[in-house]
């Protein structure tokens, strides 16, 4: 009897220190773990091809009963915005030109030059306790590599953080463990200028400009106006005061997640920065380690939406909403940007 | 051939459960949680066939589930909960399992849940990040739920893999 107790509670014991064991070498970074990992999902990828066949009825059939209507109503809110955007694209296409043309004015690289893969959503979390990851169907082969940045149409989603062969897993912005160089640009004012016409419009920007007129008859109009489309100068008279708005680098930061369903945050915001709802958060292409940051610059991330001053830091408190829908994407895209490479 | 030893059995069970594990079960998410049919194996493991031998077979399915698993869930974290859970439901007395089948059902329905409380507690420990209260709660519901449904099919099965039909603990 006793010896029965001692050969369990050896047994137990043992077992304990073997997976405390494994568990202090992961998490101190093991490359045969990593490899185990990443064999052990290549060699399971067929077993699981087979199962989402046979499942797959079973899924249509639960997100039908219990997020049909959802759905519907999304889509009709969607076919709406989809024709009010046809306008913003054509917009936003040219601004794309001339933004093209402009960096490669000045010689900066950009992500054009960088080989998009668009990938498949396959897969969610199979445990309960492993959120905020997603498993996409491309990998090694494709020249994907850990560290590299995912994104949707909207914007970005998440970090590459695992490779094998042909699958990749992406961890979401909104978990914790993934942290993001950013910056924050906002449209600001330059300092006003006083031109006398008739060639005033010379020297308005290349971007959205607010123009104040004042006629002889003292009478003032305020008009926002794109210098791309404005109209050769015309015949007014006297004095134009040009206040242009210009994209304006803020500050740069941490953009953190706090968990699903929480807004992001964007930490070491100087206090002084002039940040403000509705300013712009895109990557800023700069690591936070030694080795270079697998991100390119200037991938869109997010909108400010709360500004706070708090008392006793020197930091300001920035919490921002992600572009992209992070609860429900079906296909990305992985941008393989790789400085070194 | 599967008469000549369960660890031949095992990995047939296993690779199936994994296979419904990560489709079916990772996109139907009651309450934002899903029904961890591993664990709920290795829990009827130690019901049917003792402490050491549920522990046993608990930690080889919960390092085969950490393989298919990334950080920042650590690589054995699965194997030590699952482990504790075969266990310890190989600790209860043999009377749990001989009465009614709502008896035993509700006897896994209690460790699934248990174990998930476990599961929730060591990943803290370990830094998984994203853990809030609610999902917790949320998990530990629908294993329970799923445990009491499942329970007479698992522990059949866990039977058959382990002592080939009849139950000897041990």
């Amino acid at each position: 009897m006793l010896d029965h107790l001692r050969e369990r509670r050896t047994a137990i014991i043992v077992m304990a220190v073997v997976t405390l064991l494994t568990m202090t070498l992961d998490l101190r970074g093991n490359a045969l773990i990593d490899r185990a990992r990443s064999v052990a999902t290549d060699a399971f990828a067929p077993i699981k091809a087979v199962g989402d066949s046979a499942s797959k009825p079973f899924v249509n059939a639960w997100h039908g009963a219990f997020t049909y209507e959802d759905l519907r109503k999304e889509n009709a809110l969607l076919r709406q915005e989809a024709l009010g955007n046809q306008s913003v694209a054509i917009e936003a296409q040219a601004a794309i030109e001339e933004y093209l043309r402009l960096r490669d004015q000045v010689g900066l690289p950009n992500i054009g030059n960088s080989t998009p893969v668009r990938a498949d959503v396959i897969g969610g979390p199979i445990s309960n306790f492993e959120q905020g990851s997603m498993e996409i169907n491309v990998g090694a082969n494709q020249g994907v590599k850990v560290g590299m940045a995912v994104v949707t149409s909207a914007g970005l989603i998440g970090r590459i953080t695992q490779v094998t062969e042909t699958r990749s897993k992406v961890r979401l912005i909104w978990d914790p463990t993934v942290s993001v160089s950013v910056k924050i640009v906002g449209r600001r004012p330059l300092p006003a200028t006083t031109t006398t016409a008739p060639n005033a419009l010379s020297s308005v920007p290349l971007v959205a400009a607010t123009t104040t007129t004042t006629r002889p008859s003292n009478t003032a109009t305020t008009t926002t106006v794109d210098a791309a489309e404005q109209a050769p100068p015309t015949s007014l008279e006297p004095t134009t005061t040009t206040t242009a708005l210009v994209p304006t680098r803020l500050d740069t930061g941490l953009l953190r997640g706090y968990g699903r369903g929480k807004p992001l945050g964007v930490d070491l915001i100087d206090e002084k920065a002039e940040v403000q709802v509705g300013d712009v958060v895109v990557t800023s292409g700069e690591a936070a380690t030694n080795l270079p940051s697998l991100f390119p610059r200037d991938l869109p991330v997010a909108l400010v939406t709360e500004v706070k001053r708090v008392s006793g830091t020197t930091q300001l408190f920035v919490r921002v909403e992600p572009l992209a829908n992070l609860d429900d994407v079906q296909t990305v895209t992985v941008v393989l940007y790789d400085p070194i490479g | 051939m599967f008469t000549a030893s369960p660890w031949l059995r095992l990995p047939l069970v296993l690779a199936v459960t994994l296979m419904f594990q990560t489709t079916l079960l990772a996109e139907v998410r009651p309450g934002g949680a899903s029904v961890d049919l591993a664990l709920l194996l290795a829990v009827c493991a130690g019901a049917a066939a003792g402490p050491v031998r549920g522990a046993r077979v608990g930690l080889v399915i919960g390092f085969v589930l950490d393989l298919l698993l990334t950080k920042p869930i650590p690589f054995g974290l699965s194997a030590l909960v699952f482990a504790l859970a075969g266990y310890g439901v190989g600790l209860l007395p043999d009377a749990l399992y001989e009465g009614r089948w709502t008896t035993r059902s509700l006897v896994i329905a209690a460790a699934s849940g248990a174990a998930g409380v476990l599961y929730a507690v060591a990943a803290t420990v370990f830094g998984v990040p994203n853990l809030t209260l609610t999902h917790i709660v949320a998990v530990i519901v629908v294993l329970a739920v799923s445990g009491f449904v499942l329970a007479p099919i698992f522990l059949r099965i866990m039977l058959w893999v382990l002592m080939a039909g009849d139950r000897v603990r041990a």
